[in-house]
């Protein structure tokens, strides 16, 4: 038996739903003085995979660093092996990267027409994309690139599994969305967005699940360098951002990386409980690296067969943009992650001075916030 | 940016447990008095604090064992593995390469005792308390420390030293290290004593949340009011319990007993999220509770704030570097020493190439005349081609500074003050070989100590 008290949230979630994005303001919906929060509960590498992998990965998948020192160190070669000259040295060459050939290794960058992403550049290029939706001119040059790494695919790539993990676990990488001067979360052609590093943990459910309705402070102690002003507009309940070139968190908690991504916009389908959908941009090509291998050791990478420095060949030849001034050769490549945010309610202040941003832009809707 | 005075005068009074009547005393940690054999001592290392030493004053060491990606090393309680043999090729203790490779400068490289001397025990010598006897394999008799056989370092020159070990750096990604062995901190058993990068934290045991201090108090006075509680929770006292030493109990309220430590009443912060947190050091009038204080770095140094927390930086903000590396034979020997093999380093910085590696890490040069207070830092010449040690009128051979005996570095990708692009740069996330930012405070990872 449900008591009155207990069921009255259930009821406004119920509400919620069926009125959706329509009842923008409603009493009890998120969306208060016109604004609302969401925080990032998902994140993967937008990697598009054919039903046996055969289209995008014709030769099948990547060798990993395990495979490949054994490729090139044979074990039966009747060799003995000296640690400067195998060990340390694929290690040196990880860490200083060059665009040398590797004629002994293998590399397989995906293959096809059909990749998940934005149109970055508003064209239709040659090495452009279609998306699984028939959208031409998709830019996510790293879909070649991470496209048959076992690490980034589904259902249970190594990466794509402790990214999750980590989201949840470890708060540094907590990033928090907060729309401010909407009128309706529908169509709106005119909202402020700005992006937080947060400082709290995920909630969940008893079955695990994100919930919406959770708190989180900002971190504005050591987060500034994460906090962005965009302008966004949403039509028929989709959120896109002007491109901006920012900064974010991302780290598998052994160290405090982050990446940095240029022209960076979503392209969000919002409710008052969640928002899903993209990011996309031109990632700088020495950050991902250098964030790759601070994240994820070469033992971690093993576990999904990461070749790091054929990666890093294949980033640099399918860079599309932000030329060197002064070596004309492209430091970025466009880049697409699929994303997923639960309603949030973004705390501005520490307690005793606090407030919470939907509640104090509602104190002059009292009404509308239905306190 | 602070400068380094300001963590000498401001932050001394937050890193350290100093009442306003007890300003610049510089407190070492109270340690429990255990039966000890003769010829024994405890010296209070300035950063370690209170360790063990032999007769000359050599700091000893344990090796526990420790389980790496794959397989184990170090000792087992009563089972002394260091010996004389001299290993020859890697044990493939780390995933993902192989055992059997040919170590670095095989030909020159010491077995563990060279490195590792037994703390061995005369004829007659008779165990006490946790100090046991264990016989060697080669027959010979060795000290051990609750069940763990005894070591010294043959880095550590005279007393004070603890350059083989530290109980602040070492998860299992960098190996089976040696930690330093000393008594137990003198605390009550409601509390803990951590070892973070700033000193001895002071935490509750069962929860590691950090305890703090007022300047709203007084001496043996709770100043803390109805709002103030709303936020500080009093470390309350068991009825029983009565003071000692620099513990003592105050009645905050009637009927309500609460912890003082050096006369200050004691708190958590209810805000607090994270075990070791030093969060609540940013509010005003409040600081965390060390037992004793890591000693503040050569004047000049700064502090600068990262997005993670706070990094040690040169005079301009630079951030500063240290060099992490253990070895992968059977043995684990410190790969990260001036007299140990480069190749480690090099491979990392540059590929095998001396000179790219100071382009890409160049040393922190110590001015000339440049002096430290303290053991743990102090200024060597090395010459840049070998990475190793070199003598003050070698051709090319720079005057730098050094952390715990090893230089440090900068990273050539840093371009501002709280840069941090070389942190966890190198094998196993810069624990096994590379570099780790020299952290002072990390409110999100593990990288300045304590818990996450």
């Amino acid at each position: 038996m449900q008591s009155y008290h207990s069921m009255k949230p259930a009821l406004a979630g119920l509400l919620g739903c069926a009125l959706g994005a329509a009842t923008a303001q409603a009493a009890d919906s998120p969306l208060r003085g016109g604004t609302i929060g969401y925080v990032l509960t998902h994140k993967n590498v937008a990697i598009w995979q054919s039903p046996d992998g055969k289209v995008e990965c014709p030769e099948g998948l990547n060798d990993g660093p395990r495979e490949q020192f054994k490729t090139l160190y044979p074990p039966d070669a009747g060799v003995r092996y000296k640690f400067v000259e195998t060990q340390l040295e694929r290690e040196g060459q990880i860490w200083n990267p060059t665009t040398e050939p590797e004629p002994k290794l293998h590399f397989k960058e995906a293959q096809g027409t059909t990749a998940i992403g934005l149109n970055l550049d508003g064209k239709v290029g040659p090495n452009d994309f279609t998306s699984p939706e028939g959208e031409p001119g998709i830019d996510n040059q790293m879909y070649r690139v991470l496209g048959c790494v076992d690490n980034y695919r589904g259902p249970d790539g190594s990466y794509r599994h402790f990214i999750q993990d980590y989201m949840r676990k470890f708060n540094y990488n907590r990033f928090l969305v907060e729309l401010t001067n909407v009128d309706d979360l529908t169509n709106d052609d005119d909202v402020d967005v700005t992006l937080y590093r947060g400082k709290d943990p995920l909630m969940v459910d008893t079955l695990g699940a994100y919930t919406p309705g959770s708190t989180h402070r900002i971190d504005f102690r050591w987060g500034k360098s994460f906090i962005y002003h965009l302008k966004g507009k949403i039509k028929d309940g989709v959120l896109t951002t002007a491109p901006a070139d920012v900064t974010f968190p991302e780290s598998q908690a052994r160290g405090v990386p982050y990446l940095s991504v240029r022209a960076w916009r979503v392209k969000l389908k919002l409710t008052p409980e969640s928002a899903e959908g993209l990011m996309a941009g031109y990632t700088d090509i020495e950050r991902y690296y250098n964030s790759l291998g601070q994240n994820w050791s070469t033992h971690h990478r093993s576990y999904g067969a990461e070749p790091m420095t054929s990666e890093y060949r294949s980033m640099r030849r399918n860079a599309d943009a932000y030329p060197d001034p002064q070596t004309g050769e492209n430091t970025a490549i466009s880049m697409a992650w699929e994303i997923k945010f639960v309603q949030a309610f973004i705390l501005h202040e520490e307690r005793g001075e606090q407030a919470i941003s939907a509640v104090q832009g509602a104190s002059a809707h009292s009404q509308a916030a239905g306190e | 940016m602070r400068q380094i005075v300001g963590l000498i005068g401001v932050l001394a009074a937050a890193f350290a447990m100093l009442p306003a009547h007890a300003k610049n005393k510089q407190y070492t940690e109270d340690y429990v008095r255990e039966p000890m054999p003769r010829g024994f001592k405890v010296i209070v290392a300035e950063f370690e604090g209170p360790v063990y030493a032999d007769a000359n004053g050599k700091t000893l060491y344990s090796w526990p064992i420790t389980n790496l990606r794959n397989g184990d090393a170090g000792e087992q309680k009563g089972k002394p593995t260091c010996d004389d043999h001299k290993y020859t090729e890697n044990a493939g203790l780390m995933s993902p390469y192989p055992g059997g490779l040919e170590l670095p400068e095989v030909e020159t490289r010491p077995s563990c005792t060279d490195v590792w001397p037994p703390v061995l025990a005369k004829p007659g010598a008779e165990p006490v308390g946790k100090w046991t006897i264990l016989e060697r394999k080669d027959g010979r008799k060795q000290w051990a420390y609750d069940g763990y056989a005894l070591y010294t370092s043959v880095l550590d020159r005279g007393p004070g030293d603890v350059f083989g070990g530290s109980e602040l750096r070492g998860t299992s990604e960098a190996g089976a290290q040696r930690k330093p062995v000393g008594p137990p901190p003198n605390v009550p058993p409601q509390f803990a004593v951590r070892t973070v990068a700033t000193g001895h934290l002071l935490t509750i045991g069962a929860t590691g949340r950090s305890v703090y201090y007022s300047d709203h108090d007084e001496p043996g006075k709770s100043n803390c009011d109805r709002k103030c509680l709303h936020d500080w929770l009093p470390v309350l006292a068991p009825e029983t319990v009565r003071p000692q030493g620099e513990w003592s109990i105050i009645e905050s309220s009637p009927g309500v007993k609460q912890w003082a430590f050096r006369k200050m009443p004691l708190y958590t912060r209810a805000l607090d999220t994270r075990g070791s947190s030093l969060e609540g050091s940013d509010v005003p009038g409040w600081h965390n509770v060390y037992t004793q204080l890591a000693p503040p770095p050569p004047e000049g140094f700064t502090v600068n704030d990262t997005h993670s927390g706070q990094v040690l930086g040169d005079a301009k903000g630079m951030t500063i570097y240290i060099y992490n590396c253990n070895d992968d034979a059977v043995d684990q020997l410190a790969c990260n020493h001036p007299d140990t093999p480069q190749a480690y380093r090099f491979a990392i910085c540059g590929r095998g190439d001396p000179a790219l590696c100071l382009k890409n890490f160049p040393y922190v040069i110590a001015p000339k005349g440049a002096k430290s207070n303290s053991h743990i830092w102090s200024t060597m010449y090395i010459d840049p081609q070998t990475g190793k040690k070199a003598t003050r009128d070698a051709a090319g051979a720079l005057h730098v500074w050094a952390y715990r005996d090893r230089p440090v570095y900068y990273c050539a990708r840093d371009k501002k003050p709280g840069d941090i692009e070389c942190d966890t740069f190198g094998e196993f996330n810069g624990a096994r070989n590379g570099y780790k930012a020299f952290w002072l405070r990390d409110d999100f990872g593990g990288n300045a100590g304590g818990s996450r």
